[in-house]
């Protein structure tokens, strides 16, 4: 069943300035508390680099997966398989499983695989995107690598709807609607998705042009927000349901495959802030349950699993003055899993306590010291601190900012108990992070927003599956790695007579090894690690002129490497990608008609980002918005 | 590098490989070496590395060099027909048909329904039996078309493959619960029989006495209990001709490849280290015959002697070492391999 039908009668309410957003949202989006380090300064001084995609950068990424829109806006590498198969964020030469995924400030990695699938996240499902890429542990416990925070914040004064359709069969419906009565504010969304996902491609193996089986992808979304606001206090209750059942499609020369996976997920988080004399508190319980059912019937494999989270969080900000900013977290987090891959339920239950400071100093200095304790019933405790300052040069001009931090991971569910070489005995990864970076905004001398960061990180007792005594692979800590580098981003935004004119660029460089032999012999030390490319450039162009904006995107990958040894192979060959997308809006009355046009690799580029995975060649979004002002 | 193949493999007189190591009284020299690195799975890097006993000389990669696209995922084994190699792709459900010369590709058979090939002979001058490891079938190709003819259905998960006669026997591991041997009737294409032995057939050899030796890996136990290592490894040696069980003995552990020396008279077991069996008193000679672990293990014979080769594959994730040894069990030589060198293959002329 398509959904196109169900937008058709509501043609004649019209709206949706999206594109009139390009500049405007992204601008206010640095005055927001940062969730990814929980201090509550702007972006310019905060102690380590953060990039936000706001709600018109999202809006020009959709149809597509969160993992598409963090490739196009950010330095992190997502390594996807292609559209509709597992796609992977990687941040700074980390991992999937490193990097630490929260939803309204709840972390979300699935407890077993320890990873959030990027391609099962549709872009109209946030608000606004965070990504620090050097987040410590001290603030949201276990990651080592970077933070993506997502936010789910419905409008509370129109009603959208929309219908997207493409190449490839790809079919979205979407809407949202919110309603404002006295102090509350009633939201309700969803996107629905059916892509046969049969795209084009030059097939190595066959050496032709082809089209892709076994991709089909169906990807539901539903959201339900209630908020609250009186005198200072604020309550708000946030559902989010996915379900999303796809084909699991196989590299080439493996052929279509026969797997398949249904992913559901249910999260509710309810919170209450209010404010105390100079203390300002903050509770939030969260209950989610995720589902995962992968069967592959050639193989005879059925995995499925349940699992169960229960969080609660109560923060405490004491305001002591406008210098010293003291907040207490005290966090408690609860998970199960029931697996027929497991013998028993599995339970893991942490307590958590982190204290972090503001210290304003001065007008121009700021120092960032947090430290936090987390207790699991499974490897005991583990302490996290972390160090941050800021300086402004020149006052909201140009800044530095450092931080230097102690991360752990904790091993997965399947890193424990798999029943085929899972280790109950592991204990968790450590890195020790540093980064340092000058940032320069426009105001100096009107040459834009820049930003270059340096970081390096050291990491040990890294868990890797490796052969045992037996062959047998098992879950060892017995890793250490090196990630260094360094990352520009860069944005301006020019008038020129009618016309307005955006750019954004990011560049980041990585060297990211295996710094100590694991066993005598050892080829692989000083290697680059597989698919860690060692360059990554994004690029946007956006000149918009009244209702009408286009844009052009830009995407570079120098080459990977897809085997530890990098000599064993040749590497993966360098990608140049552009897309395009054209949009224009009209208002009747309080409605809004948008129309758009989405032109994803121009140039028919064969290209993988994953070896033998190809990618699609060229192909289009048509999108039709209608919004309407509820007030 | 084609030079090179053509010097390694100009005349080719036999072959022996880890899987299905076929015995030949013929004494010559040899010239090549290939090793089949199967790769990792689902990251189809599978490759096959060639070395040249006198020059040292070792080439990588050389499929890909030689047809410009990767062999594909998990290269499992080799048999040679004619002037042929057939090479089975598990993961990539096909057999490459290529010049044993110079390893050009010259057909592709491809295994429908993803049925995973895993070892191939050849039953008749026209026809080879492949086992299908998911199909749990074996199936029928045709030599003069390369192309699938028919399917059999045999037992669960099915791996080994021996042929004596008109029967081929098939080994059915069942992914470590099966414990029967499937026997067809090369002539009519028919299930014959269905032997039971021991647990987890795995590999069937041949002998010149036309006695079949099966490793038995043994089941593997419950993953969840450390305690339990299942049932201890195996060997099996019928009578190739009628099927009946000659003898069977425990050789312990979970025990891989078992190859066979010219004389029929020492066998080598991949079993943790490497041990020496006698043959005719099925007693184990040597249980630390080499004090070594390897992935794989092949014999060669030339005129120079006979040779043990043994695949290491490190930590799966890099390049293996192949490692020569004299049959006293003396290490000679080592090259490097792709990744998990799982199968070797000898020419000699």
């Amino acid at each position: 069943m398509r959904f196109l039908s169900l937008f058709v009668p509501a043609l004649f309410l019209l709206n949706v300035n999206a594109v009139a957003q390009v500049v405007s949202d992204t601008l206010q989006m640095k005055e927001i508390t940062v969730t990814t380090t929980r201090y509550r300064v702007p972006i310019i001084k905060q102690p380590s680099l953060t990039v936000v995609l706001d709600s018109a950068r999202l809006a020009n990424s959709h149809g597509q997966s969160l993992g598409e829109a963090l490739s196009r806006y950010s330095s992190i590498f997502v390594r996807s398989n292609a559209p509709g198969a597992i796609s992977i964020a990687s941040f700074r030469g980390f991992g999937g499983e490193q990097t630490r995924v929260l939803w309204e400030g709840m972390p979300i990695n699935h407890s077993m695989l320890g990873l959030v699938d990027l391609s099962l996240l549709n872009t109209s499902s946030f608000s606004a995107v965070e990504v620090n890429p050097g987040s410590a542990s001290s603030t949201y416990g276990s990651g080592i690598s970077g933070s993506v925070a997502l936010k789910s914040s419905l409008r509370a004064d129109q009603i959208s709807l929309g219908q997207s359709v493409g190449s490839n069969s790809n079919f979205i419906s979407f809407g949202e609607a919110g309603f404002g009565i006295g102090n509350w504010t009633i939201g309700l969304g969803g996107s629905f998705q059916q892509n046969e996902n049969d795209y084009r491609y030059f097939d190595r193996n066959t050496e032709q042009e082809e089209h892709r089986r076994h991709a089909e992808f169906d990807n539901n979304q539903l959201q339900a927000q209630v908020r609250w606001q009186k005198e200072g206090k604020r309550f708000s209750s946030k559902f989010w349901h996915l379900k999303s059942d796809h084909e699991i499609p196989e590299n080439v020369f493996v052929g279509s495959g026969t797997a398949r996976q249904y992913d559901a997920a249910y999260r509710w988080l309810n919170s209450f802030n209010f404010r105390r004399g100079k203390v300002q508190h903050g509770f939030k319980v969260y209950l989610a349950q995720t589902e995962l059912d992968y069967f592959d019937p050639n193989r005879g494999i059925e995995s499925i699993s349940t699992g169960r989270e229960w969080n609660t969080e109560w923060t405490s900000s004491i305001y002591f003055s406008p210098k010293f900013l003291l907040t207490n977290v005290a966090s408690t987090y609860y998970t199960e899993v029931e697996t027929n891959n497991y013998t028993e339920k599995k339970v893991r239950r942490t307590v958590s306590e982190q204290l972090q400071a503001e210290l304003n100093l001065t007008n121009r200095l700021g120092v960032f010291p947090s430290i936090r304790l987390d207790h699991y019933n499974d490897f005991g405790l583990t302490l996290s601190p972390s160090l941050g300052v800021n300086y402004q040069i020149i006052e909201e001009e140009v800044y530095v900012q450092s931080q230097v931090s102690r991360n752990f991971r904790a091993p997965t569910f399947n890193d424990l108990y798999w029943p085929q070489g899972g280790n109950s005995e592991l204990d968790p990864e450590t890195a020790v992070k540093f980064e340092a970076g000058v940032g320069i905004t426009d105001q100096w001398k009107g040459i834009g927003d820049h930003n270059i960061t340096l970081f390096r990180a050291d990491i040990s007792n890294g868990i890797r599956w490796t052969p045992g005594s037996s062959s047998s692979f098992q879950a060892q800590n017995y890793l250490s790695l090196l990630s260094y580098g360094v990352e520009w981003t860069a944005s301006k935004t020019l008038r020129f007579d009618a016309f307005d004119l955006s750019y954004s660029q990011s560049t980041s460089y990585t060297r990211a090894t295996i710094d100590e032999a694991r066993f005598s012999g050892d080829a692989a030390v000083n290697d680059q690690l597989p698919y860690v490319p060692k360059w990554k450039y994004s690029g946007a162009v956006s000149i918009q002129k009244g209702n009408i904006v286009t844009s052009i995107y830009g995407n570079w990958v120098s080459q990977r490497y897809s085997t530890e040894q990098n000599e064993v192979r040749d590497p993966e060959p360098a990608y140049f990608v552009m897309d395009a997308s054209l949009s224009y809006s009209k208002l009747f009355h309080k409605t809004t008609v948008s129309l758009g046009l989405q032109l994803n690799n121009l140039f028919d580029e064969q290209y993988e980002v994953v070896r033998l995975y190809p990618q699609p060649l060229r192909n289009f979004l048509f999108t039709l918005t209608i919004k309407q002002k509820t007030n | 590098m084609r030079k090179n193949l053509l010097y390694l493999f100009t005349a080719l007189l036999f072959v022996s490989t880890a899987c299905d190591s076929n015995n030949s009284e013929s004494k010559v020299t040899l010239n090549g070496v290939f090793v089949l690195n199967e790769g990792n799975i689902t990251r189809t890097n599978a490759s096959i590395t060639a070395y040249n006993p006198e020059t040292k000389e070792v080439s990588q990669n050389q499929y890909e060099n030689e047809n410009g696209v990767p062999i594909g995922d998990v290269l499992n084994s080799v048999t040679e027909i004619g002037d042929r190699l057939y090479l089975v792709v598990n993961n990539s459900h096909k057999i490459e048909v290529v010049d044993k010369e110079s390893l050009t590709k010259i057909a592709t058979i491809r295994i429908a329904n993803e049925a995973s090939p895993r070892q191939l002979a050849k039953v008749s001058d026209s026809k080879a039996y492949v086992t299908n490891l998911y199909g749990n079938s074996v199936s029928i190709i045709n030599l003069e078309t390369n192309e699938v003819d028919g399917t059999i259905a045999v037992g669960a998960n099915p791996e080994g493959i021996a042929v004596v006669g008109e029967k081929a026997y098939i080994t059915n591991s069942g992914l470590g619960n099966g414990n029967t041997i499937t026997v067809i009737n090369t002539s009519t294409d028919e299930v014959s029989t269905t032997l039971t032995i021991g647990d987890n057939p795995s590999s069937i050899i041949k002998d010149d006495s036309n006695r079949l030796w099966v490793v038995c890996v043994g089941a593997y136990g419950d993953w969840n209990d450390p305690d339990d290592n299942g049932t201890p490894g195996e060997i099996y040696v019928l009578n190739g001709s009628t099927g009946e069980t000659i003898t069977n003995f425990e050789v312990g552990g979970h025990p891989g490849d078992l190859v066979l020396n010219d004389r029929d008279d020492i066998a080598y077991l991949m079993n943790g280290t490497v041990m020496s069996i006698d043959m005719n008193s099925f007693d184990i000679l040597n249980s630390t015959f080499i004090n070594r672990n390897f992935y794989s293990l092949g014999l060669s014979t030339s005129d120079d002697g006979q040779f043990l080769w043994g695949g290491d594959a490190k930590n799966f994730a890099q390049a293996g070492l192949a490692v020569q040894y004299e049959l006293s069990g003396a290490k000679i030589d080592s090259f490097p391999t792709g990744i998990i060198p799982g199968a070797f293959y000898f020419s000699a002329e």
